[in-house]
């Protein structure tokens, strides 16, 4: 009898054991396809920014980063799904840090959830040859 | 005798359960510390982003138009250099007259602005430093503009000659707080 109960405690503790090996290659698996799809959007995040930062219709003489005003104040959520090229909800946010009179313009395709990607760089906003401005400029993709 | 030979080889199961039980939690742990240190790679910025970000944020300054720039000259009176002068044209212009013996405190106000655009500019976690260097009796000095920068950080620089034929260097310093 005592070699029964010893039996069982035997069992139980190595059920345990690979009960807790296996929920930690669980636990490794679910991080790493976390991970995963973390990179993937926010690689498709910087991608979105780097076609919005040289897209022609955007910018001033066809400078890299040198966005024009009156492009970026006609940009709305149909031409910004075009210029993305992706599937999933963008929001474009542009914040003018200098100048007077400071301009922010947000354009989404569609809202955003929890789940998302932020891609944010230095760009600058031609007003007129003597009003160029610095600006923040953000993209962020949802899930 | 026979019981405790079963005692014997029952405890000696129960040992090596545990010893599996206990490796098996050290793996477990090993798994989890891996899997959480190289997973997270994706939230932090690497080293070649943040100097992209750095190229990104000298290139946006440099073009930004002051719109009040000017300085004091030897008399005292205020240069006024009106809107649209460029942050690049201004401290150029800055590195010539300094290395004609202006003291830097003559363009505390434009420098001023010139840095509070750069703070505004640079996203957090960083911060951001600005440094000219240019000749000055025929040794390199260096003007800053916000905070000096600590060793670790990440720069953007470019290279530039004045109309007075005096090479300038202006570089954008970003590091994280």
């Amino acid at each position: 009898m005592g070699g029964f109960f010893e039996d069982i405690h035997v069992l139980v503790v190595v059920v345990i054991g690979m009960a807790t090996l296996l929920a930690s290659f669980a636990a490794a698996f679910v991080a790493y396809e976390g991970a995963r799809d973390r990179d993937a959007l926010l690689q498709e995040a910087s991608r979105v920014l780097r076609a919005i930062l040289t897209d022609s219709d955007l910018l001033h003489a066809g400078v890299d980063a040198l966005l024009d005003l009156t492009a970026i104040a006609g940009l709305d959520g149909a031409g910004l799904a075009r210029l993305a090229g992706t599937p999933h909800p963008v929001q474009f946010v542009l914040s003018e840090r200098s100048g007077t009179d400071l301009r922010t313009f947000l354009v989404e395709t569609a809202p955003v959830g929890p789940e998302r990607a932020v891609a944010a760089t230095a760009a600058s906003v031609w007003h007129s040859d003597v009003d160029v401005r610095a600006a923040r400029v953000t993209v962020t993709l949802g899930g | 005798m026979g019981g405790e030979r079963t005692d014997r080889r029952g405890q000696s199961a129960l040992f090596d359960a545990f010893l599996f039980l206990t490796v098996a939690i050290v793996a477990s742990a090993a798994v989890l510390s891996y899997a959480s240190l190289s997973f997270s790679r994706s939230e932090t910025l690497t080293r070649e982003q943040a100097l992209g970000y750095a190229e990104a944020v000298r290139v946006a300054l440099m073009r930004t138009t002051l719109g009040d720039a000017g300085y004091l000259n030897r008399t005292g009176a205020r240069v006024d250099l009106g809107g649209g002068v460029t942050v690049e044209r201004f401290l150029l212009d800055e590195a010539d007259l300094r290395s004609s013996d202006l003291p830097e405190a003559n363009f505390a106000g434009t420098n001023a602005a010139i840095g509070a655009v750069a703070t505004g500019l640079v996203r957090p976690p960083f911060a951001v430093g600005i440094q000219v260097r240019f000749d000055a009796d025929g040794d390199p000095a260096d003007l800053w503009i916000s905070a000096v920068p600590p060793p670790d950080r990440y720069t953007a620089r470019w290279a530039y000659e004045t109309p007075r034929g005096q090479p300038v260097t202006i570089a954008v310093h970003l590091w994280t707080a």
